[in-house]
């Protein structure tokens, strides 16, 4: 590969997104403000009103109407995107699930900020994690670069003909979107090989003046069977996202893993498991760890679904110890990854499902370290330990 | 070398801005950097937090800076009503405080008169001076991680015309004006 001088700033996550969604040609945008996305939206409309950008920037009503309409762009066959947050994305709820039944392949961001009340403007993962059963590809960025990379690929990964979903990219809110970091920036003609036009005529397109129905009553076995036809298409994805990742790493020269992203895993004893921003932080947990020479690394998943079954199996059968850190919680049952990941933990392997960080509450590199250290310890005196969900709050593992 | 650095800050002092100019500048001179801005239910006037980390390796973490290298304090009366013990660890902080006067804090100490630099070059917005990038100014002399022109040409990205101008004046006075002044 040629050597590039490639430009290289700090940019807030928010930027990074808008810069994503300018670079990869998208034609049609519709979105409603809400903290902490709202300069998403701001700086694309700027783009658009100076010219920086050949697309449609449609002001809405409501988040409900922001989907709509960038549903009804895509289905004419156009590249269209939208954004927004917790409570935004739960009043567009509803129709999240008409755009991945009816097979629309958008791109949405979803700037991660807790669901109230209480209120709350901070991060967490409760609020993408509504998309879970609906037929939307969920990713979680680590960082700025990684939203930006993210962004790209998820109009890749939508646009797939074995794919045709929608893709939801979660950006954590002020840790993400607010926070400046050093990001590169690819060359525009780098993106344009790798993204080419979208096929507006894929997996349909609606014309003027044209009849044609989708979503309409019908019956009921042909609810069932496109409901098994879309889980096709998510299983689909796993290649999809792979291939979309080694054709990103090969043309910008950037690369993640695919489905996972695996830190320090090799010969690790103990397996820790997450996803989103916190990630890096645990990074530094892990590194700190191996210094002190304990056996860990971290599994983390960029993308939720499609899940990463078999990653998941590979790395985690033969561990001796599995710690899941939830930044989101099921109430009534545990957290989210902690519930899909015991599904793959054999009964003799320990198990700690830690919810931590709920409402954006911060938790550092050593608060992490000291988490793992409580488990290993667990492990070590006891021979066997297993919490399905333990809290981690005011410096305090605890269960209620 | 990783450095982590503080910003305490009135909401409206332009501590955000600052601290993104501030990594801007730290990227353009070949480090990582990263700008985390503390937001919550403040308001003008309320204390805000912003963290800047200046690093040789790329940043992973994400996590609040609790144990600054360095605090900037953008205004002296901060120092009345906030707890520096808080951000007193296994590391001495050493200031930078925006103030016409020495200030005891008990650590390695260096003060400039940001204030009296905005309004002396005209950087007034609503009647507030704008002091946020003569404190960059300044610290580029008291960290030696940024040159003076490296801040200059970062500025030309965010302010244009005479603002511009006046902004490259302020971070060039202040960054003269800054003295060290420890009192322990």
């Amino acid at each position: 590969m040629k050597s590039r001088e490639r430009i290289k700033t700090a940019m807030i996550g928010n930027h990074a997104v808008a810069q994503a969604v300018k670079m990869a040609r998208v034609k049609f945008i519709a979105a409603y403000p809400i903290t902490p996305q709202t300069i998403i939206v701001e700086r694309i409309a700027e783009m658009v009103e100076r010219g920086e950008m050949e697309a449609e920037f449609v002001n809405v009503e409501s988040e409900f109407a922001a989907l709509s309409t960038t549903m009804g762009a895509a289905m004419a066959g156009v590249r269209a995107f939208t954004a927004t947050s917790s409570h935004g994305l739960l009043y567009m709820y509803e129709l999240t699930w008409w755009t991945a039944g009816a097979r629309v392949p958008v791109v949405m961001a979803v700037v991660n900020r807790a669901i109230g009340p209480p209120w709350n403007i901070h991060t967490d993962h409760n609020d993408i994690l509504t998309l879970r059963d609906s037929g939307w590809i969920i990713a979680m960025a680590e960082n700025v670069q990684e939203t930006f990379d993210m962004t790209i690929q998820a109009f890749k990964i939508a646009e797939d003909p074995k794919v045709m979903l929608p893709v939801a990219i979660g950006l954590e809110g002020f840790i993400l979107s607010h926070t400046a970091e050093y990001i590169e920036l690819p060359d525009q003609w780098e993106i344009d090989q790798f993204l080419p036009p979208r096929d507006p005529d894929k997996p349909y397109r609606f014309r003027l003046g044209e009849k044609f129905s989708i979503g309409n009553l019908g019956e009921d076995a042909n609810h069932m069977m496109l409901k098994i036809a879309a889980m096709k298409a998510m299983y689909n994805a796993k290649k999809v996202i792979e291939e979309s990742d080694h054709l990103y790493e090969k043309i910008i020269g950037r690369g993640y893993g695919g489905l996972v992203e695996r830190y320090r895993l090799d010969d690790a004893k103990y397996v820790l498991l997450s996803t989103g921003a916190w990630s890096g932080t645990i990074k530094d947990a892990v590194d700190m760890l191996r210094d002190e020479g304990y056996s860990v690394g971290l599994l983390r998943l960029r993308f939720i679904r499609p899940f990463p079954t078999e990653e998941i199996l590979k790395t985690l059968s033969g561990s001796k110890g599995v710690i899941v850190f939830d930044r989101d919680i099921s109430l009534g049952k545990s957290g989210v990854l902690a519930t899909e990941v015991l599904d793959y933990v054999d009964r003799d392997i320990s198990f700690w499902g830690v919810v931590a960080g709920l409402g954006g509450v911060d938790v550092s590199s050593k608060e992490f370290a000291s988490i793992v250290k409580g488990f290993v310890g667990e492990v070590e005196r006891e021979g066997f330990t297993r919490r399905e969900t333990v809290y981690y709050l005011n410096n305090e593992v605890f269960e209620i | 070398m990783k450095i982590e650095i503080l910003f305490l800050s009135r909401g409206g002092q332009g501590a955000v801005t600052a601290s993104r100019i501030l990594a801007s500048t730290l990227v353009e001179e070949g480090l990582y950097a990263q700008a985390i801005p503390e937001f919550g239910a403040e308001r003008r006037g309320a204390v805000v937090k912003t963290y800047i980390r200046a690093s040789t390796q790329p940043i992973k973490t994400h996590e609040m800076i609790k144990n600054p290298d360095l605090i900037v304090v953008f205004s002296r009366g901060i120092l009345d009503i906030i707890d520096l013990k808080i951000f007193i660890g296994d590391k001495n902080p050493v200031f930078l405080i925006n103030s016409s006067t020495p200030v005891k804090t008990g650590f390695k100490t260096f003060v400039v008169d940001a204030t009296g630099i905005a309004i002396k070059t005209g950087l007034v917005v609503a009647g507030w001076p704008v002091i946020n990038t003569a404190l960059l100014g300044s610290l580029s002399k008291v960290t030696g991680l940024y040159r003076l022109e490296t801040l200059i040409k970062i500025l030309g990205v965010f302010f244009k015309g005479e603002l511009l101008e006046k902004n490259i004046e302020a971070v060039k006075k202040a960054y003269e004006q800054t003295h060290e002044a420890t009192q322990i």
